[in-house]
């Protein structure tokens, strides 16, 4: 046994080494933070991000805090986790997670979010065939499939040719007017862009007709308008009716217009009114209402707008920064019924205030802190961290 | 088993001259290098105390308390290349592993086909010592970081020093952030990765030598198979698949039994060919 | 018994091996007759399982090679195949500790007997002596088989002798043996049964008292039929 004692001992070596760094050797790297509850829910608080860097001695590190807990980038990475970050972006929208949970069999291999739609009885996903997807090869086909909800049973065209070489499309939004699917382009062509709607019948698959979005507005000004969709929240959308924003001319000269765009008559319509005011603005639309939140470092006004009625809320609610006990009122994200303000304490330090949309009544304000327990004291620890950016995560657990 | 373990110990045994001398170039290089930094940097900091910033600098700025990470920041090349050197003299016994056995005047490979224990014994124990040749490697890295923080306790009085953390000491350094990776999961990845490299490498070096000439071209074959059955999911499988598209969690599940199908095919096939078809 | 059937090898296009078929009795010299490249070492190495065949069994025993009936047959190449860098003791300790069947009282015994010193590295030793060490690699088995691949090739008289005394003491006498050379010369008294190797066939196998007794002709003038003609 004697004999063997180099070989053993070079095990011992490699077993030891490794195990002491990998089990205690790396512990207490990086101070753990989490957003605390100063005061409301700490639910509402729950799909709050806040992400920046904590500065060490010669690096910084990036990472995540929330209500939970802090997560460093390159601590939690790996092999696994780089593989299952993918399209991530997409798993996160909580519509999308609902409808795999509906229909994992449906949902494989589609990535697009606004190629769904889904009322109670059918879920419609378009998509760009999957071998000119990435490409600028000529003949774009657009691929069609129909889910019945309650049959499971789901059919499928594919192979659908939309146009000449050359031009890139990407699919925006999807809406059904009774038996037809409308198909929100955006076509890229001779250094243009485009909206047009496609018109497909529900149970075969057919073109039925095109709609040129852009072209009604570009007609009425006389010069090209840029058109820009604006994000509905939700995939299915009741009263068929999406708005743009579009704008002429560039610096001095920009003028910037309102459009609703009615799938059911295919007439895009300038709105007198405009959909939202002020200089630095966020908006959600629900709907039909728009609420909007001017933001200033100082108070945050929030406003809604019905798109039906034309009724417009103006300043409903007002929370200062003084009322919340910060020096400044960086951003502001409207998401879910819930407008969220990322907030600058006085001693520098990142927070966030989460406002019931309705009301403007304040659900929940919370600071990022060390969890206590640490090595460095929680001073040094609070000055290293850098947090700049606010993003709202949310899964069907929140 | 019992004669696998000799085999194991073997195979060490012939090697330990040369491990133990990349251990020891890797600590001569790595200690004195961090010593003659360290030097340099204080009699920097001294001069700069006397005569102001802007007298002939080696480094760009000394920092007021000296800290491992920052050392090791600026002796960045002195711990590399004995790093290199190591990768490059395993790198190579992958293939001498095997082919000292035939080289020579004296084939030793003759003893060990007629060992009275089955030859797959043989491709175990060489996986097996090369293994632990690898992780003693950085094993011993890992145990000398340390012991040359401590140098640097003794070198740099305490007034000019401060802490570091060993995961941030590793970090800054290009070469060892790769090999040490920060969490133990990736760790069994990379080097479980490079296992199996090595595992189709020898059975690519058993088709040579059962083979001969037409060998070379089945072992470039064979290692061509093997990458191509690993990346399918990733080619096949992925989003846009015409076949199935996978979701993340399955095609990482896919992608783990493929490499354990790689490797297991690999010991088997090597295995099979020590048994019949080697030739002397 | 060691029993070849019908083995083939092709080495190269060039078939070695084209059908050879012999056998090998325990307690009985075997001697494998061939010129040059006429694939002796083959037949022996194919025995040993270090070379594949491409058709034909090889039983030793009635049974097939496997890894357990190596302590049953030894080896003795016409080369030293441990490395340059080992002493002898270290060779004869990697023998000791794979073979069951190592018998170290023996080894010892002929490592005296070959005057061989323990602490000498195999790659300082001449031809001779490397040869002898062989020997004692494959005799300190207590094997029932033993094969030697060209045992007195390129060796000087002296060790000749040496070896030859080996052969004729009870060390061999139970054992079966099966050695290859191309030059019978002063072996022929040794062995007790003679296959010739032309073509890669066997020509002739026959042991040696029968065919002098009854036909008066010794190995060599066989040797002289099937080669000349």
């Amino acid at each position: 046994m004697r004999r063997y004692w180099f070989s053993i001992a070079l095990l011992l070596l490699s077993v030891s080494g490794i195990g002491t760094y990998y089990f205690v050797g790396i512990l207490n790297h990086l101070p753990k933070f989490q957003i605390e509850t100063v005061q409301g829910n700490a639910k509402e608080g729950a799909a709050v991000v806040l992400s920046g860097s904590y500065y060490g001695d010669m690096r910084s590190e990036f990472l995540e805090v929330s209500v939970k807990g802090s997560k460093y980038y390159k601590e939690k990475g790996n092999f696994r986790t780089d593989i299952l970050q993918a399209n991530s972006w997409f798993y996160e929208n909580l519509e999308m997670q609902q409808l795999l949970k509906d229909h994992k069999t449906f949902m494989r291999g589609k990535d697009n979010v606004g190629g769904f739609y889904r009322d109670d009885e059918i879920v419609i996903y378009a998509d760009l065939s999957t071998t000119t997807r990435n490409t600028n090869a000529p003949h774009a086909k657009l691929q069609l499939s129909f889910l019945d909800e309650e049959s499971e049973k789901v059919v499928r065209f594919k192979s659908i040719a939309l146009g000449y070489s050359d031009d890139i499309y990407a699919i925006e939004d999807v809406q059904r007017v009774e038996n037809e699917a409308h198909i929100l382009f955006r076509k890229y062509s001779n250094q243009k862009t485009y909206e047009l709607v496609y018109v497909f019948d529900l149970k075969t698959g057919k073109q039925l007709r095109q709609v040129d979005v852009s072209s009604q507005a570009n007609e009425r000004k006389g010069q090209d308008v840029q058109l820009t969709k604006i994000q509905n929240k939700s995939l299915n959308n009741a009263n068929d009716t999406i708005f743009f924003v579009g704008s002429t001319g560039d610096g001095e000269d920009r003028k910037v217009f309102y459009y609703s765009y009615s799938y059911l008559t295919g007439i895009l319509t300038e709105r007198e009114e405009p959909l939202w005011e002020g200089r630095f603005v966020v908006y959600g639309l629900q709907n039909e209402l728009i609420y909007y939140a001017e933001i200033d470092p100082h108070v945050v006004t929030l406003s809604v707008y019905n798109t039906e009625t034309n009724e417009r809320k103006r300043s409903y609610a007002t929370v200062t920064a003084e009322q919340l006990g910060v020096d400044e009122i960086k951003a502001a994200i409207i998401e879910s019924d819930r407008a969220y303000l990322y907030l600058i304490d006085h001693d520098d330090t990142s927070g966030v205030a989460v406002l019931n949309l309705e009301d403007g009544k304040l659900l929940f304000k919370g600071f990022a802190a060390p969890v206590s327990g640490e090595e460095l004291t929680e001073e040094e620890q609070q000055e290293n961290l850098h947090l700049n950016n606010i993003n709202i995560v949310q899964s069907l657990e929140n | 088993m019992n004669r696998y373990l000799k085999l194991v110990h073997m195979e060490i045994h012939r090697f330990r001259w040369i491990l133990i001398a990349m251990m020891g170039i890797t600590a001569i290089f790595q200690f004195s290098g961090l010593i003659w930094t360290l030097k340099k940097a204080m009699a920097q900091f001294e001069e700069q105390k006397i005569q102001g910033s802007d007298t002939r600098k080696y480094f760009d700025s000394v920092p007021d308390t000296l800290t491992f990470e920052w050392a090791m920041s600026n002796t960045q090349m002195w711990f590399i290349l004995p790093v290199l050197l190591c990768i490059a003299v395993l790198s190579l016994y992958v293939f001498f592993i095997w082919y000292r056995d035939w080289m020579g005047r004296h084939t030793f490979i003759y003893r060990l086909l007629m060992l009275p224990t089955a030859r797959h014994n043989l491709f175990l124990a060489k996986i097996t010592a090369l293994l632990l040749f690898v992780l003693s490697i950085v094993a011993f890295q890992l145990v000398m970081l340390p012991v040359q923080e401590l140098v640097l306790k003794l070198v740099v009085p305490a007034e000019l020093r401060s802490e570091s953390h060993i995961v941030d000491v590793i970090n800054i350094n290009q070469a060892l952030v790769e090999l040490i990776p920060r969490q133990f999961e990736q760790f069994f990845y990379i080097y479980g990765l490079g296992t199996i490299a090595v595992l189709m490498l020898f059975t690519a070096i058993l088709l040579e030598r059962s083979y001969q000439r037409m060998g070379i071209l089945y072992g470039i074959l064979y290692l061509a198979g093997c990458v191509l059955v690993v990346a399918a999911p990733f080619l096949y499988f992925g989003l846009d698949s015409s076949i199935i598209p996978l979701y993340p969690m399955e095609i990482y599940v896919l992608v783990l039994l493929l490499f354990f199908v790689v490797a297991g095919v690999s010991v088997w096939l090597g295995s099979r060919l020590l048994a019949k078809k080697i030739t002397v | 018994m060691i029993e070849v059937k019908e083995i083939r090898k092709r080495y190269r296009r060039r078939n070695v091996l084209n059908g050879v078929s012999f056998t090998a009795a325990k307690g009985e010299i075997t001697c494998l007759i061939g010129t040059n490249g006429a694939g002796k070492s083959t037949v022996l190495k194919a025995i040993m399982g270090l070379t594949p065949v491409s058709g034909g069994t090889i039983h030793i025993d009635g049974q097939t090679l496997m890894p357990e009936l190596y302590e049953k047959i030894s080896f003795v190449p016409d080369h030293l195949t441990m490395p340059a860098g080992m002493k002898l003791s270290d060779a004869l300790r990697f023998m000791a500790d794979f073979y069951d069947s190592w018998n170290e009282k023996r080894a010892d015994e002929l490592m005296k007997f070959f005057r061989l010193e323990h602490a000498v590295k195999i790659g300082s030793l001449s031809k001779g002596t490397a040869a002898k060490f062989s020997l004692v690699l494959g005799l300190g088995q207590d094997s029932d088989y033993l094969l030697l691949d060209e045992p007195f090739s390129g060796i000087d008289l002296f060790s000749r002798e040496a070896i030859t005394e080996v052969f004729t003491s009870d060390l061999i006498q139970h054992r079966g043996v099966l050695l290859t050379t191309h030059e019978i010369g002063d072996m022929e008294h040794l062995i007790d049964k003679a296959v010739l190797l032309k073509d890669g066939v066997v020509s002739q196998s026959f042991h040696c008292e029968e065919m002098r007794s009854e036909e008066g002709k010794s190995v060599i003038d066989v040797m002289r039929e099937v080669y000349r003609a």
